[in-house]
């Protein structure tokens, strides 16, 4: 398992989102190459633990992870 | 208070999917800035904050009324909003309604999830009675909790000494039964296997909204412990701390 450092401007995103459980968040990360890294658990907003190492200068975007539910969004279509 | 435009192609595949009661349905939509908001979906094409009802509301059949109140009145932005003005949605997620609150109804037809495989789907799943699906209450008068942390820099808690929306914490009481780092970590069912040794103490202003629930077995651990979510964060000069208390 890597842990890859987030930046500044990621952490401050991450600080205006909630949390997922006590100090963690759960997040889905898209590559500036197009890839998606889906449920990396976070920790104080900085600490990504994931199983695919990536450069953090590469991350297009970020958000929170969603919850197992039935989804429906726009690649589903 | 602000309502979301649902987009017309997310319109059409909510209308194929079943309500989670008569005239609505509910789910979480990721707006424009990645913040998800859980929200009442109005006739498929209105999006409406719960936590923006659940200010005006205590009970669900109000809170339904309000939501469709305020279609008729129009959105009123004097009021703050968990939905910036001027966002978007780009995906939406049904919440189902749990299968034993379908009194009466003799067929249900299970509905068919993504196709979520990773361990830390099944440790969400496994969140159902957790404090994100608890109800919207309020703190007691000179209400105390702790919160739990490998960081002596929690970045939750902000530099006048406040939390951030949406952060994690527990009550005093069952703070009382974690007495070192790995203590928590079992007990909040923490993902992080470093002790959270940090002890911060909040002291909230009564009627602060929080969600109460339990934490449920996740990552190995098996949880148990009380865990609240203070939805809007803490005032400034709320958090105290942190105090070390021993990692094992």
């Amino acid at each position: 398992m890597e842990n890859v450092k987030l930046g500044e401007k990621w952490r401050l995103k991450l600080t205006q989102m909630p949390e997922s459980g006590m100090g963690y968040q759960l997040v889905d990360v898209l590559l500036a190459d197009g890839r998606k890294l889906t449920a990396l658990i976070v920790f104080n907003g900085e600490e990504c633990q994931t199983e695919t190492a990536f450069d953090p200068n590469e991350i297009a975007d970020l958000w929170l992870h969603q919850p197992p539910a039935r989804r429906i969004s726009p690649e589903t279509i | 208070m602000n309502v979301l435009k649902i987009p017309s192609d997310l319109q059409s595949q909510l209308a194929h999917e079943p309500e989670y009661a008569m005239g609505y349905q509910i789910g979480r939509a990721r707006i424009s800035s990645g913040q998800i908001v859980r929200g009442y979906i109005l006739n498929s094409s209105i999006f409406v904050a719960v936590s923006d009802v659940m200010r005006a509301k205590d009970d669900q059949a109000a809170r339904i009324s309000l939501a469709l109140g305020l279609l008729l009145a129009g959105p009123n932005v004097t009021q703050k909003s968990a939905i910036p003005a001027s966002e978007r949605a780009d995906v939406i997620e049904l919440e189902q309604r749990p299968l034993d609150s379908l009194k009466g109804v003799v067929t249900v037809k299970s509905a068919k999830l993504r196709n979520f495989s990773a361990e830390l789907e099944e440790a969400l799943a496994a969140r159902t009675g957790a404090a994100e699906n608890a109800p919207i209450t309020k703190t007691g008068l000179s209400e105390i909790f702790k919160r739990f942390c490998h960081f002596k820099n929690d970045f939750r808690v902000t530099s006048s000494r406040g939390l951030t929306p949406g952060t994690f914490a527990t009550t005093a009481a069952d703070a009382l039964h974690v007495k070192t780092g790995m203590d928590a970590v079992h007990r909040y069912a923490l993902p992080d296997k470093r002790p959270a040794n940090q002890r911060f103490t909040i002291s909230p202003p009564q009627a602060t909204p929080l969600q109460r629930g339990i934490a449920q077995p996740a990552f190995g651990e098996t949880g148990g412990g009380v865990e609240v979510i203070f939805i809007d964060g803490t005032p400034d000069n709320t958090v105290d701390g942190p105090e070390e208390i021993p990692e094992r």
